[in-house]
């Protein structure tokens, strides 16, 4: 299977079909990441778009040896920024799609608590930990993927898990 | 080992799914949470937030937008490449453009030739040699500028009709 990076830079090189198999690879995380961006399945499909087109524009100036998927990320978090910003009045960002989904063996009411507090996290602190924790991105991922330097990611994270564990250690 | 440095160790671990358990870890950082209540705390957090983490389900999306996603990218990539049809169709602006100066360098030459005749009374000739000039570097500038621009109207015009499905 070719890498990413062997994909884009075939891209690069004008190739549709290396384009192809990058939108197939990625698309289904980038919806993901997109609808708890923005809290709308809608709006994620339309800013999906706009990340795949904006991919194809840059493809020929994109930087041989760089990590796509934290570009790709990148650039689908940028958008959903702008998107917060043109809205004046932000959306209720939903974290959770389907909230009947407790796993067997887990408090429900503990899980739901959390699960709003990682909601009103502030969006920089909360990008870290759903990078981290839906996507697996290392420190370094994160950092190329959100324009931040390694030390900053850093404290981000360990802010957010902060953040959450005094409202965790604060429940009744 | 600190409990903060612990802590950070941890969260480094449990954030990740499908991390390998505690039996994996490394001896010290178990003999550590074994002992440490602050840190065993840090664990039973750590897990919950994956939990809660794990249970939040990402909304599904259809298999005709990943396609439809394919098709308007590809379209795009397409509208980016460089092409002969760019060339033609830059040479195909600038003869259209090219076939109007004529007109625009007449009209200004009239307006030149009426504003002449109405100062030459009223102005020194000094003056109005160096409206002149004036004048006929604005207009020059503005043709320059017009014909600068022809290139990026050309592209931008060819990819917008390009990448519209």
């Amino acid at each position: 299977m070719e890498s990413d990076e062997e994909l884009m830079a075939a891209v690069a090189r004008g190739d549709e079909r290396a384009l192809g198999i990058l939108v197939e690879r990625h698309t289904p995380r980038l919806h993901a990441h997109l609808t708890r961006m923005t809290g709308s399945g809608d709006d994620a499909e339309d800013l999906l778009q706009e990340t795949w087109l904006r991919v194809a524009r840059g493809a020929r100036s994109f930087q041989e040896g760089r990590p796509v998927r934290p570009w790709l990320f990148g650039i689908a978090s940028n958008l959903a920024r702008d998107f917060h910003r043109r809205r004046s009045v932000r959306r209720h960002v939903r974290h959770d799609a389907s909230p009947g989904q407790t796993p067997p063996g887990a408090r429900p009411l503990e899980t739901i608590a959390l699960r709003d507090r990682v909601r009103r996290l502030p969006d920089r602190l909360r990008e870290i930990l759903w990078l981290r924790f839906y996507e697996g991105f290392t420190e370094a991922e994160m950092a190329e993927a959100l324009g931040i330097p390694r030390g900053t990611v850093k404290s981000r994270l360990h802010g957010a898990i902060r953040e959450l564990k005094r409202g965790w250690e604060g429940r009744g | 080992m600190s409990c903060e440095a612990v802590q950070e160790e941890l969260t480094e671990r449990l954030l990740t799914p499908g991390a390998p358990g505690p039996e994996h870890w490394d001896p010290a950082l178990r003999t550590h949470v074994q002992a440490c209540t602050a840190c065993a705390g840090h664990v039973q957090f750590l897990r919950a937030l994956t939990t809660s983490l794990a249970s939040a389900g990402a909304a599904a999306l259809a298999p005709a937008h990943i396609a439809q996603s394919r098709a308007r990218a590809v379209r795009a990539l397409r509208a980016h490449r460089p092409s002969r049809a760019f060339g033609r169709e830059l040479v195909g602006a600038v003869v259209v453009l090219a076939l109007g100066l004529p007109l625009a360098v007449a009209q200004a030459w009239l307006i030149a030739q009426g504003a002449a005749a109405l100062l030459e009374p009223l102005l020194p000739e000094a003056v109005l040699i160096a409206l002149g000039v004036f004048y006929a570097g604005t207009f020059l500038l503005m043709v320059g500028t017009l014909y600068a621009f022809v290139p990026l109207w050309v592209a931008a015009v060819r990819r917008a009709r390009m990448e519209v499905p």
